[in-house]
């Protein structure tokens, strides 16, 4: 194992291999900034450039480049309110909030460097489980994919004490949403009107585009003033940023629970890494003492979201390494790259090159500190952004939203549908509607209905009864009732 | 700049100009092909298109730009170039087993005719297999006498799994059950390694890595001959004594995987062009610097002639006997579940 470590160590230092990854960091970077390109769209747009590099030299760039998307993401969620990809969605809720209060630099300085240690915690994990990860991996079944996602829709509640029946019932239409297209289990289309866009169902990007970009440009647009208003307010400044930074430490529970979510959401194959983040933030909230002031801009909201879903990647690279499966759509991508580049992953590549992947899970680890270095020196530069007035800001931003989308699936429907459901989002906001709990809804409800069905299929009504699925209800019910336990054990005694 | 445009301007009288009977292929020089993919970048069918597209350009002077339009496994793509000009100018890496059988199923959305489109060559026919979990029995016929049921796992009925193990469990008479759900063929073979389900039927390349390290093993071949690489792995053929009725259905799902991965164009194409782009077809999916090239990367070329498709298309799509029809949409669709 040391010897792994050590011969992984001595790839990296090849100034080609460095080499890559400096020059894959920036491009991740600039990809990351602009809203609704993603992790996926940096490697379907990069994996090509790899085309005849050595193995470690492509996934050097890859994963370097993959590893600073996130951080860019984050950014514009912040600073503009717009998330840069779908899990940073989780990111705006209060990271937004406290840049209209003038605490841009301290929002940022927090989120980078919660994403730097989680993606830091994810690839040790990594790094530690690789050994033993096969079975860890193959003990997860459709039965733990859905319990999870039962566990997480009940967060909904959570994401929206102030008023949870609004919440409910926005989390209510994300699930009814969800039920568009192709039934997960039968593959008959629902709801489909003859229209071939609609045999795909809804899709996530142009629904987490309208539904937090949208009402943001339009708010620029109609008062035409600038983000962050100046008077008064302490001008942004490097203080700020580490003051940010440092109360990561301040709140370790928040964060080292938030990257254990992370990496176990990131470790099953079937729960989306858009997941990781919300449940992650709801798990802050509930256990913080005043639930009530998270969404005015609380730091812990922004560093629980960014610390899972960074740790989330090295949890995904476990099932991708270990068994070939990739534990996310990004590492779909990612293993076709592999094979591609002539590696097979699974146990006799583990066996074969553990050295190997231990280098990756470095590169990862270092592309996350190093994107966060990076950004730090930029941050400066894109907090100026959130002073330019509304009215120059607001087209530029709209033009980018509708790249974005665009170059998901190249599909200028799905341009069409961040109209619609920017209108939605406008809706929502007005009339103080939980928006977050509806992207939740809309994300959990297709894997509930899928893994409900699989699980009573495969395992008939035992399914409840496996030994993990039976911890992870346990450690659901806890999260949920731990605001409540004094007045649970006073209701205990009174009996 | 004006030598520019003059030049510009006699081309472009030379094109007007050119006689009727100009040399074939001159409607691709210096024109703009869609190569469609129904499927997201970096999949196996996009990395095909990607690979063959530079050596059509190189071939015909046109200039080729691979789409990715996902959606509904395929069939929204293939509706599309179904409706497209039937210029020669667009083409599909299509994933032909899927397409017949959507449309022998009438699965909602489709929109197009198989019999009707225009083929240029098979890129690629795997051997398939029935890979199941290391804790059942080295042998399927053991695995069947022990009449316990097999569960298959499956992302849908019609996705080249789940229809598979349907033609499978029927014509073996085996007791079975298709779980469906899973997404896509990793998710459906990480239930067998992890023992939720018992059994997949799979394409040679994934059985062969996932049975690696014994996570699942290869059980019997379901084609007509054994696999090149795996030539311990006996054929259903050989290992059960078939009746011609139990053997149809092995043949019927076999004719349809003839069309593996297939290159097609828009219905209609007029005859000279379809003959040309078939020409050209040919060429690249028999060179062997193509073929090594493929090889290299572990994606394999096996040509096989439009000519030689057509007839079997034409047997399943229009000569199929009603009866025998709702048999099969019987099967396919709802035994086993």
């Amino acid at each position: 194992m040391l010897d792994a470590f050590l011969s992984a160590a001595a790839q990296l230092l090849n100034p080609v291999v460095l080499g890559a990854m400096l020059l894959g960091l920036p491009l991740g970077v600039v990809i990351g900034l602009l809203p609704g390109l993603s992790g996926i769209t940096a490697l379907a747009f990069l994996i090509p450039f790899t085309f005849g590099m050595p193995p470690l030299v492509a996934l050097a760039f890859l994963l370097a480049s993959y590893a600073a998307v996130s951080q860019g993401g984050s950014m514009t969620a912040i600073i503009l309110g717009v998330p840069g990809e779908v899990p940073n969605a989780a990111t705006v809720i209060d990271g937004y909030p406290m840049t209209k209060a003038g605490r841009a630099g301290e929002a940022v300085g927090a989120a980078l460097m919660a994403s730097a240690l989680g993606g830091l915690f994810g690839c040790v994990l990594l790094a530690v489980l690789l050994p033993v990860m096969q079975p860890i991996v193959l003990s997860f079944a459709s039965p733990e994919n859905f319990i999870l996602a039962v566990a997480g829709v009940a967060f909904i509640a959570v994401l929206s004490s102030g008023a949870p029946n609004r919440g409910l019932i926005a989390g209510a239409l994300g699930i009814f949403l969800s039920l568009f297209g192709y039934a997960p289990t039968e593959g008959v289309p629902r709801f489909w009107m003859g229209i071939d866009y609609l045999l795909d169902g809804l899709r996530l990007v142009p629904l987490a585009m309208g539904l937090f970009a949208m009402p943001e440009i339009l708010a620029l647009m109609t008062t035409g003033s600038s983000i962050a208003r100046p008077e008064g307010l302490e001008p942004i400044s490097l203080r700020q940023v580490v003051k940010g930074a440092l109360a990561v430490f301040k709140y370790p529970g928040v964060f080292f629970r938030s990257c254990t979510l992370g990496s176990v959401i990131g470790m099953m194959p079937g729960v989306g890494g858009a997941t990781a983040p919300f449940v992650a933030y709801a798990a802050a909230k509930q256990t913080a003492g005043d639930p009530d002031s998270f969404g005015t801009g609380r730091i812990e909201g922004v560093i629980a979201p960014e610390a899972s879903s960074n740790a989330k990647e090295g949890g995904a690279l476990v099932p991708t390494l270990a068994l070939g499966i990739p534990g996310s759509a990004s590492m779909a991508l990612l293993l076709g790259a592999f094979i591609i580049l002539g590696l097979q992953p699974g146990p006799e590549f583990l066996a074969k090159h553990l050295d190997l992947a231990i280098a990756l899970a470095m590169i990862l680890a270092f592309g996350n500190v190093a994107s966060s270095v990076l950004m730090f020196l930029l941050s400066k530069l894109l907090i100026h952004v959130t002073r330019v007035p509304g009215r120059a800001l607001a087209p530029i931003l709209l033009v980018l939203v509708m790249i974005g989308t665009y170059s998901a699936e190249n599909n200028p429907i799905d341009v069409l549908f961040v109209f619609i459901f920017g209108a939605l989002g406008v809706a929502m906001e007005r009339l103080g509607y939980n928006r977050p709990a509806l992207l939740l809804g809309f994300v959990l409800g297709e894997m509930i209905e899928r893994y409900y069905q699989v699980s009573v299929s495969a395992y008939g009504a035992y399914f409840l009864l496996r030994p993990i699925s039976m911890a992870i209800i346990a450690a659901a019910l806890v999260c949920l009732l731990w605001p409540n336990r004094a007045r649970l054990l006073r209701y205990w005694r009174y009996r | 700049m004006i030598r520019t445009l003059s030049a510009g301007l006699l081309v472009g009288i030379a094109t007007v100009l050119q006689p009727a009977s100009a040399a074939e292929g001159d409607f691709l020089k210096g024109q703009t092909v869609r190569f469609i993919v129904g499927y997201s970048p970096g999949g196996g069918y996009d990395t095909y298109a990607r690979m063959l597209a530079p050596h059509f350009e190189k071939r015909t002077g046109a200039t080729v730009v691979v789409e990715n339009r996902p959606g509904g496994g395929g069939i929204t793509s293939l509706n599309q170039l179904f409706r497209s000009k039937p210029d020669g100018l667009s083409m599909q890496m299509l994933n032909g087993e899927s397409a017949i059988i959507s449309q022998l199923t009438k699965q909602p959305g489709v929109a197009y005719d198989m019999s009707k489109v225009s083929i240029y060559g098979r890129v690629l026919e795997e051997p398939h297999f029935m890979i199941v979990n290391p804790k059942l029995p080295d042998s399927l016929k053991e695995i069947i006498a022990s009449g316990t049921k097999i569960k298959f796992s499956a992302g849908s009925r019609t996705d080249n799994l789940g229809d598979y193990a349907a033609v499978t469990c029927q014509a073996l008479q085996m007791n079975c059950q298709i779980i469906t759900g899973y997404k896509g063929s990793k998710e459906a073979a990480l239930a067998v390694m992890n023992g939720e389900a018992d059994a997949l039927t799979i394409s040679e390349s994934s059985a062969i890595n996932y049975s690696e390290g014994g996570r699942t093993k290869m059980v019997v071949t379901i084609g007509r001959k054994r696999s090149v690489q795996r030539p311990n792995v006996p054929t259903v053929y050989e290992m059960f004594q078939l009746s011609p009725e139990r053997k149809w259905w092995f043949d019927f799902r076999l004719g349809i995987k003839a069309f593996g991965r297939v290159v097609v164009g828009t219905p209609g194409i007029a005859q000279d062009r379809l003959q040309y782009l078939q020409k050209v077809w040919r060429e690249i999916l028999t060179d062997p610097a193509v073929i090594a090239e493929g090889a290299k990367a572990r994606y394999a070329v096996d040509y096989e002639a439009p000519d030689k498709l057509k007839p079997v298309l034409e047997e399943l799509l229009e000569r199929l006997p009603a009866d025998k029809l709702k048999e099969v949409n019987e099967v396919l669709l709802r035994s086993f579940s």
